[in-house]
């Protein structure tokens, strides 16, 4: 096994952790991000600055800090998936790396996923102006590796910090919290950032550049001892006789705790004040239905892997009707307020109902067997409306 | 002991009569019959892919013969697949747990699934979690078990319903002496209560201290079956076995239903 088998496995891994959706649905939202991106440098090379490089210089650099944030956010959600493969460390021990290998596998992985909100959001723009004014490009191209690098140690610290204190189960839990707020946040608050010059921006990443490898290498370290040593004894209390606990299924999953980041986010959503497009909106309002419907899955997750176990069992149909209500009635609830949310921004009522009342019939497919594609679908919908909709322009 | 529930016909438990099933048009079971008494252990043996497993999930409801009729506890599974369901219980050779949940969670979503009411479900899951040594872990989450342990808690939830037949799909695999000691005292338990039992495993010496009738499946039918004395007298099921894998034709002897 070599260094980069280890890396793609495990950056495949973290990739699918990011974008928690199978198959073809990932397709779709790799495909969304690419689109995303391309639309970035059509923005940047025919948009209405592209005169005024120096703004447009300005402006890259004050987008630094948020996607050092968000960067951070990524890596955290890397970290975590991980975090949760305890055969992987073992492999990873018994393989023949050395072990600055063994310490830089993780590492290189965390870096690439790190640099993904780079790649996206910060390339376009130094594309575009490279030409014109190659050295505070080439400057500002340096300190966004930089921040990479950054945003990938501290996650890691904090990850391993995280795993020592408070054990690997709550520390997950609380990366779950985490990780898809600093990922968002920023974006949200992006007016908070206010444009500064090159330079100042350039102090804060670039003076602890020495520190860098040594920090980087003290926090894989700790990161790698967290993962070989902290185990946990779980336990539950007694149980409630006559049903089949699901509650407890999903509350041991980690995606409630995804929901805990939700309400902030609405919050910052809401005061706002960033004349945000409404594709921003709509992406978000998309990704607060994400842990609702990962929540669900959850539950979903132990009767699919186990399918005989309903099939035996006398009741089992009735419990997996109960169990495909349950799960699909809150998932359409969300789908219905996202599209509410959507909807309300561009003031067209009828938008919303057509939308809702095309969507929401999907909920009486509620054997297990059906509510995962049901899930599959509402989560494809919507990408594609967010995406696609002649609405979803900034409302004038 | 509480297990099993007392029988509701006179009949075998377990009746089999020319079951035919084929993947893909590749045929796995060509007519095979037998019959499994009340009180009875048996052995279903054969090399891997001679469908051993293929015909528990037929017996279990799992999968539906393209010919042949199962019949349960005196129910035919294709009349009333729920009372034949309900008369039996299946154990996979990997136990059917939710690894998130404890032993007692796993016992109560059993109970639920099963049907069995509440107040028998949790003294039933005591008396079963004290048997298996389990419960003083009843509330570690099952993914933190050992193999071993997991096997002994998905035996619990198998009888918890309290089944006539037992179906198990290597139910001795994972087991430590001491364990598997504790499996083999309790299967004897349950048939000599009146329950029956079908099981595989790889081992001979297992089979041949375990089993009161063995039945040896190759080509998609039954090729040797014997009850336990008459397996001494061919010479051990090791030798049996051997005679198997060389291809000599195997003369049904005695035992046969």
């Amino acid at each position: 096994m070599t260094l980069l088998t280890v890396m793609s496995l495990d950056a495949r891994h973290a990739l699918r952790s990011v974008l928690p959706h199978p198959g073809w649905r990932r397709g779709t939202l790799i495909g969304l991000a690419v689109l995303f991106a391309l639309l970035s440098v059509m923005f940047v090379l025919v948009g209405q600055h592209t005169e005024d490089h120096t703004l447009m210089l300005r402006s890259a650099a004050s987008l630094l800090p948020a996607l050092l944030i968000v960067a951070l956010g990524v890596v955290l959600r890397g970290a975590l998936e991980l975090d949760e493969r305890e055969a992987r460390t073992t492999l990873l021990l018994l393989s023949p790396l050395s072990e600055g290998q063994q310490l830089l596998a993780p590492f290189g992985t965390l870096l690439l996923l790190a640099s993904l909100p780079f790649l996206l959001l910060l390339f376009p723009f130094l594309l575009a102006i490279l030409i014109t004014q190659p050295v505070p490009t080439l400057f500002l191209l340096l300190l966004s590796l930089l921040a990479i690098a950054w945003a990938a140690v501290l996650a890691v610290a904090l990850t391993a910090f995280l795993n020592l204190r408070l054990g690997r189960t709550v520390a997950t839990r609380t990366l779950t919290t985490l990780s898809p707020m600093l990922m968002l946040l920023p974006v949200l608050l992006l007016r908070e950032f206010s444009i500064q010059g090159i330079s100042q921006v350039g102090w804060w990443v670039a003076l602890p550049l020495l520190a860098l490898p040594v920090a980087g290498m003290q926090a894989m370290r700790h990161y790698r001892a967290t993962l070989l040593y902290t185990t946990e004894r779980l336990s539950a209390t007694e149980p409630v006789w006559g049903q089949v606990p699901y509650a407890r299924l999903l509350r041991r999953s980690r995606y409630p705790w995804a929901l805990l980041g939700g309400p902030l986010i609405l919050v910052a959503l809401w005061l706002s004040t960033h004349d945000l497009l409404i594709l921003i909106r709509a992406a978000t309002l998309f990704l607060l239905v994400s842990p609702v419907m990962g929540a669900s899955l959850a539950c979903l997750e132990a009767e699919r892997q186990q399918p005989d176990r309903l099939r035996l069992a006398p009741l089992g149909s009735r419990v997996g009707r109960d169990l495909g209500q349950r799960v699909l009635v809150p998932v359409a609830l969300a789908v219905a307020l996202c599209l509410v949310g959507i909807g309300l921004w561009q003031r067209d009522l009828p938008w919303v109902l057509r939308c809702t009342g095309a969507l929401l019939p999907q909920v009486f497919f509620t054997h297990p067997r059906w509510a995962r594609p049901v899930i599959a679908g509402y989560s494809s919908v919507l990408a594609a409306l967010v995406l696609f909709t002649p609405y979803l322009t900034p409302a004038s | 002991m509480m297990w099993p529930s007392p029988p509701t016909s006179t009949g075998p438990a377990v009746r089999v009569g020319g079951l035919v099933y084929a993947y893909a048009n590749k045929p796995v079971l060509n007519g095979l019959s037998f019959e499994v008494r009340a009180g009875e252990l048996l052995a279903l043996l054969g090399h891997n892919g001679a469908g051993k497993t293929t015909t528990f999930r037929i017996l279990a409801g799992l999968l539906r013969p393209d010919a042949g009729e199962v019949v349960i506890g005196g129910v035919n599974l294709r009349d009333d697949p729920k009372a034949a369901r309900a008369a039996c219980a299946f154990l996979p050779d990997e136990p059917l747990l939710y690894t998130q949940l404890s032993a007692l969670e796993n016992l109560a979503a059993y109970a639920a699934l099963w049907g069995v009411p509440s107040a028998q479900a949790r003294e039933r899951a005591r008396a079963l979690l004290q048997e298996a040594d389990l419960w003083a872990v009843r509330h570690a989450l099952t993914s933190t078990y050992s193999r071993g342990m997991k096997q002994k808690l998905a035996i619990c939830a198998a009888l918890l319903h309290q089944p006539r037949v037992l179906l198990m799909d290597e139910p001795l695999s994972g087991l430590d002496v001491e364990a598997s000691m504790w499996a083999r005292a309790l299967l004897r338990s349950f048939v000599e209560s009146g329950g029956a039992v079908v099981f595989t495993s790889h081992t001979p010496e297992l089979v041949e201290a375990v089993a009161d009738r063995v039945l040896i499946l190759r080509g998609g039918v039954a090729s040797y079956e014997a009850v336990a004395a008459q397996i001494s007298r061919d010479g051990g099921l090791l030798s049996v076995f051997q005679r198997d894998f060389a291809g000599s034709p195997l003369v049904f002897t005695e035992g046969r239903a």
